[in-house]
């Protein structure tokens, strides 16, 4: 089953029809969704690096177009440095910790009790994007959520050329 | 607590919470045509129920979401509600036209869908409500620049963290979570300690916490018996 550019374009945009989206997820993966759907999301950011792998609706590896260093990169055009680091210590924070400020996203009695569960927001410095929100107790590092292998995917999963990298 | 964690900038779901009556009237109230505690109870910020109980009603409201042995009574009330999966994605980006549809369906409190998604919409005469698709993106403009304002550095941010670890400041739950993870596990004390850059002498441990938990003095892995083998996994 192979898919227009079209519809990935829509898949990527939520408005897909339902059939098809079903479609699609019931079905094996086509060789070529892979590309199709960065080029999809290349054609959707301003930026000129290339997108290596999209980390979040957001959120990109990214190749730099002058110095092949690949860098986690928000679609606003903010980078968070190398690709093997965590974004989330680049990023800005806020944690709700305290009853009023769970209350300002949730109705009374339903989030936990801060003392033993808090919401940690990453924005991007930048634009102020949400990327990511952690529910984890107080004192829990910062969670690096995805290392992928991203040559072991290109080569043995995609069968496609792994992108330079300096 | 909640383990439905939100995705790429999702919320968590809500999590649920308990309600219980007792000596509640309700079988009188039916009798006489009363009003009674009916719908799903849909903001527990603004809780009508109590309003449909009589005075004399014993009301429980608490975060507890698991209910083990307890005592009722005929027209007793009870409630346990866990409602609201998590989210995928920044709310800021859901569309309006889904955001007026959840309005319009109840699915959301007119409250949270200004405060979380940052919603500009108008209730007409007839109840239903509109999304104003152009004041909502401006008002996501400002939402964005209210939470820049608030947030700080993370690097900053774990400056304050690590003070407070350092000083043993958290509930005495949270402390015996991490205390009895560092029993079990050399590997993830050393990466807590790294992580947060503590101190070498810094330690953690359960019989300081004055928790009286079962097996907590006498603890013996179950490898230990004679008969227990493990199982090795491939990759060891």
């Amino acid at each position: 089953m192979s898919y227009t550019n079209e519809q990935i374009s829509h898949l990527i945009d939520g408005t897909l029809d339902w059939e098809t989206t079903f479609r699609m997820l019931s079905m094996p993966k086509d060789q070529s969704r892979f590309e199709q759907y960065v080029d999809a999301l290349q054609s959707k950011v301003t930026f000129k690096d290339r997108i290596i792998l999209p980390l979040g609706p957001h959120l990109y590896i990214v190749q730099k177009v002058d110095t092949k260093q690949w860098v986690t990169k928000c679609d606003c055009g903010h980078e968070f440095g190398d690709y093997r680091e965590n974004w989330k210590l680049h990023a800005h924070v806020y944690v709700r910790d305290t009853e009023e400020a769970m209350v300002e996203v949730y109705p009374k009695l339903m989030a936990p009790d801060t003392q033993w569960q808090v919401y940690r927001e990453y924005y991007c410095p930048k634009c102020g994007a949400m990327h990511d929100v952690e529910a984890p107790t107080p004192w829990y590092p910062v969670i690096h959520d995805f290392e992928p292998d991203i040559e072991a995917f290109y080569r043995d999963w995609l069968n496609l050329p792994v992108p330079e990298r300096a | 607590m909640n383990s439905d964690w939100g995705m790429m900038g999702g919320y968590p779901s809500a999590t649920g919470y308990r309600f219980e009556a007792h000596k509640t009237g309700l079988k009188d109230r039916i009798a006489i045509g009363d009003s009674l505690p009916l719908g799903g109870d849909i903001d527990p910020t603004h809780p009508d129920y109590e309003r449909h109980l009589d005075a004399t009603a014993v009301v429980k409201r608490d975060k507890q979401c698991v209910t083990t042995e307890d005592c009722y009574d005929n027209y007793d009330l009870y409630l346990n509600y866990l409602r609201g999966g998590p989210g995928f994605g920044d709310p800021l980006d859901r569309d309006p036209k889904a955001i007026q549809d959840d309005l319009n369906n109840k699915f959301l409190l007119p409250d949270y869908a200004r405060k979380v998604y940052g919603a500009v919409f108008t209730e007409g005469a007839d109840g239903v409500f509109t999304v104003d698709v152009a004041k909502t993106q401006a008002r996501r403009g400002e939402i964005r620049k209210e939470r820049l304002a608030r947030a700080v550095p993370t690097r900053e941010w774990m400056k304050e963290e690590r003070q407070r670890i350092i000083n043993k400041h958290a509930s005495v739950q949270v402390q015996h979570m991490f205390a009895t993870s560092f029993g079990l596990s050399e590997k993830f004390t050393k990466e807590f300690k790294e992580f947060w850059d503590l101190p070498a002498n810094w330690e953690l441990h359960e019989d300081e916490l004055d928790v009286p938990t079962y097996g907590s003095k006498h603890r013996m892995d179950l490898s230990l018996l004679p008969d227990v083998k493990t199982v090795v996994q491939v990759e060891e």
